[in-house]
């Protein structure tokens, strides 16, 4: 359903992606594994078109989406949530749901989704009314991904999700996305340092290495893999 | 030599062809309004700290001299060195110290506050004693000392002092501006955090940059009311601080060459105003229209400024204009 | 007490229209960090285009809703022409183009309209007799001016508060890339946020001329009112630039009664004071945030 050909982005004057290549299939969970300024966030970022793309070809269901705004890849079906989760803290926890869902309107419809949401997320639903910077790390990372959900996505790009969290925490969200991408039918594709975990719950993955793709594989594969377990999974 | 000619140039008959138009008081004033500038350039475009109040400083400076002059009998040089001083206090303690816990818009507000408020406390009627309402001051005949009588007119004594102070204090700035103090403004300016890690002291070269900045609106300030004769609340208004600030954003930020031609366009701006409302009529009521899309203009295209922008080759230059942002509109 | 009742009440109806002055300072402050010092003078520019619309033989109301309807394409055309350009380079680079404006919107002022004053009310719903309660009265113009600024301040409570439209106005001030992230059009969010900013000034501005007339100065003084009364408040807090107004208007009013003319008229001193006051004790104001909440 996304297909990334050739991916060409840089910042200023020092590529940060020279040709990366992946390929999200329809309703499964794909991880990017990778360090620190591999370019996993930078993917993400410029799939959601948060940044200017210099070559290359994003395909979502078949229509080219690099170069289109935030806006129009939002209400074409494709949600982000980011490092730092950017949630509107000064806002109320019901407020945050209710921009989530801005590109589809607020009629019938939203009632509905805001329910199925918090059947996801039932921590939310006892502080609705709560601005969202007195939420713990763990709501807030549930707020995070609920307000992504309230767009009907099709498509859901995490950067980061575990970041901040307790273990055991992560693997309990790791468990949601799981079982939300499988129920919802949603695809996803994560960026996470806590490789182990993320590749645990995918049906494939890619490895990045300075701004390139230097492996891609099934998920499989890829933890019986020793290189690949000794230098990103950590075991 | 051009400059101590200068007021004996329209009295031959071939510059006079000319300069007929290049009165010796121009000149003079271009003095006085080369060390506002200087401040003003010193204080925004070399730390980077914004003033609406200029003006009020330097009438508050032209005040000073007038009232020690006029009724406390003090000499005029003295008077005028005596303000310079005190307004350089004043910049320092009273707005440099407390300017720095302010951002931008804070100071911003509060000089434009300054500003607009001055000329009502100049017209209070407890003040009045000496400062005589809104009527103004008005100074004395100063002419030349008695072996130079025969010489020159006031007038061109004048122009003789204004412009040694002048030059004086421009090899000061100088010097300043080359010295370990000034590359800290400039430090400051580029970014305060970077500054910081360079070792600036920046809250103390902050409310500095004020405290010099003052001083030459002060020296500037007694020398306006010398050459003018005269001074009243509404002799400088908000009007002329905004004039000042686009004085040296189009002559130049972060540059002395800057400052020398934001006084030559402070000084002629209104003659050559005129003088186009002469053949495009309107000109003169559009005047400030032309003054704001320049400012405008300077800031999209330069957004770093345009300091040095005269003293590099022009290829490069072509390349910093951020002429794509006009094309651009996606935020 | 029947003077400080009456001059209260003066007090109130004045600080009412610096309040919705401070509030369009405020809304623009918000939406793109530009403290707009061209304020005034783009209030002034609308109030000409009132007074022209209306001496084509239009009516006052219908005058006021073209005037605000060219006041907000006006704002939103200098945030997506101008002010988008500079953003985000610097405070002082937006302060500079901010009086670019002020002098672009005085020049084309002065160019269209010359340099005489005009007649501009007080027109209709402003002129009548003083309504009193016991012995305090308040005149047409005060209650006028008092109506016109409750009902403007409780539309954009509403619109803020009450709307999805406007929620995503908070959101694009509170923070711009979760709100990209939801999808909502920023830049256009931004526009509207200088275009509403601008067309509640022009309300001020209208509301100002009817008792100080129309000139192209009209509006340089009750700008310092409205700035000392959204720093008294806080930049970035509607509710602040409200309740600093209110104050301001009164501090003003009591300071220009009990001063003695001996003293002379203090009225631009005080607002002065008053700026450098609270940027001493409480640089944030009374409702301004100290440190933005980031999460």
């Amino acid at each position: 359903m996304l297909t990334l050909k050739d991916i060409h982005v840089s910042y200023g004057q020092a590529p940060a992606l020279h040709g990366v290549s992946l390929e999200v299939p329809e309703g499964h969970i794909v991880t990017l594994l990778g360090a620190n300024g591999s370019g996993k966030s930078t993917t993400i970022h410029a799939v959601a078109g948060l940044l200017p793309i210099q070559a290359g070809s994003i395909d979502f269901e078949g229509r080219e989406i690099a170069g289109l705004s935030t806006e129009t890849i939002v209400r074409l079906g494709i949600c982000a949530t980011l490092e730092g989760r950017q949630l509107f803290g000064e806002m109320t926890v019901l407020e945050n749901l209710r921009l989530g869902a801005y590109t589809q309107g607020e009629g019938k419809g939203f009632d509905e989704q805001l329910e199925r949401v918090l059947t996801y997320f039932p921590a939310l639903s006892e502080r609705l009314e709560l601005s969202s910077y007195l939420l713990s790390g763990g709501e807030q990372q549930m707020l995070a991904i609920g307000r992504a959900l309230m767009a009907r996505p099709r498509l859901l790009l995490m950067d980061e999700p575990s970041l901040g969290l307790a273990p055991l925490l992560a693997q309990e969200m790791f468990a949601g996305i799981m079982s939300l991408s499988k129920a919802e039918g949603i695809s996803v594709l994560l960026a996470e340092q806590a490789a182990d975990l993320a590749v645990g719950i995918s049906g494939y993955g890619y490895v990045l290495e300075v701004g390139k793709v230097v492996l891609g594989d099934t998920a499989r594969n890829l933890l019986d893999n020793e290189e690949v377990r000794s230098a990103y999974l950590g075991h | 030599m051009f400059l101590v000619a200068f007021p004996f140039l329209h009295e031959w008959p071939f510059f006079r062809m000319f300069l007929s138009e290049f009165r010796t008081f121009n000149a003079t004033m271009f003095a006085v309004w080369l060390l506002v500038l200087l401040g003003m350039n010193l204080l925004t475009g070399y730390s980077g700290q914004v003033s609406f109040g200029h003006a009020a400083l330097v009438l508050a400076s032209a005040y000073l001299t007038a009232v020690l002059s006029q009724q406390y009998g003090f000499p005029l040089w003295g008077a005028i060195g005596l303000s310079g001083a005190a307004t350089a206090l004043v910049g320092w303690v009273t707005i440099g110290i407390p300017a720095v816990r302010l951002r931008g818009p804070y100071l911003a507000i509060a000089t434009f506050g300054l500003m607009l408020a001055f000329p009502q406390i100049l017209k209070l009627n407890v003040l009045t004693q000496w400062t005589q309402g809104a009527l103004g001051i008005r100074g004395g005949v100063v002419g030349p000392p008695g072996f130079l009588g025969g010489v020159l007119d006031g007038r061109a004594w004048m122009y003789y002092v204004a412009m040694s102070v002048a030059v004086a204090m421009t090899v000061l700035f100088v010097n300043l501006t080359r010295s370990r103090t000034g590359r800290a403004f400039v430090a400051l300016r580029d970014s305060e955090v970077g500054a910081e890690q360079m070792g600036v002291d920046v809250p103390r070269y902050k409310a500095l940059a004020f405290g010099v900045s003052s001083l030459y609106a002060g020296i500037g300030g007694g020398l306006f009311f010398a050459v003018q004769g005269f001074v009243s609340p509404d002799s400088l208004g908000l009007i002329d601080s905004i004039f000042f600030l686009v004085a040296i954003v189009i002559g130049g930020l972060g540059s002395v060459l800057g400052s020398i031609v934001a006084a030559l366009f402070l000084t002629f701006q209104s003659e050559a105003i005129s003088a186009l409302a002469g053949f495009v009529p309107g000109t003169n009521n559009l005047r400030n229209v032309f003054y704001g899309a320049s400012l405008i203009a300077v800031i999209v295209l330069f957004p770093k400024g345009i300091a040095g922008f005269f003293q590099r080759p022009l290829w490069p230059k072509l390349r910093e204009w951020n002429l794509g942002s006009l094309w651009s509109s996606r935020s | 007490m029947d003077l400080f009742l009456q001059q209260l009440i003066g007090g109130i109806a004045s600080g009412s229209m610096f309040a919705i002055l401070a509030l369009g300072i405020v809304l623009i402050y918000r939406s793109t960090g530009t403290l707009n010092f061209a304020q005034g003078q783009m209030a002034m520019f609308s109030m000409f285009v009132a007074w022209s619309a209306m001496s084509t033989g239009m009516g006052f109301w219908p005058a006021v809703l073209l005037t605000l309807l060219s006041a907000l394409a006006m704002g939103a055309l200098v945030e997506w022409l101008i002010v988008r350009r500079v953003e985000g380079t610097s405070d002082l680079n937006s302060l500079i183009v901010a009086m670019g404006l002020f002098l672009i919107f005085d020049g084309l002022a002065l160019y269209i309209w010359g340099p005489l004053p005009k007649s501009f009310g007080p027109f209709s719903f402003f002129s009548g007799g003083a309504s009193c309660v016991g012995g305090v009265c308040i005149g047409r113009l005060n209650l006028g001016i008092l109506v016109v600024s409750i009902v403007t301040t409780a539309l954009l409570y509403l619109l803020f508060q009450c709307t999805r439209f406007g929620l995503a106005l908070r959101a694009t001030a509170l923070n711009r890339l979760a709100s990209r992230l939801v999808g909502i059009p920023v830049g256009r969010m931004l526009s509207t946020g200088w275009g509403l900013g601008t067309a509640v000034g022009a309300i001020a501005g209208i509301l100002a001329a009817q008792s100080l007339g129309l000139d192209i100065r009209t509006m340089f003084f009750v700008v310092l009112f409205a700035l000392a009364a959204a720093v008294l408040g806080g930049l970035d807090s509607p509710v602040g630039a409200v309740v600093g107004g209110l104050i301001i208007g009164v501090v003003k009013n009591l300071a220009g009664t009990y001063t003695p003319s001996s003293v002379g008229s203090i009225d631009l001193a005080v607002a002065f004071a008053v700026i450098v006051l609270v940027l001493m004790v409480r640089p944030n104001g009374i409702f301004g945030r100290p440190v933005r909440m980031r999460v």
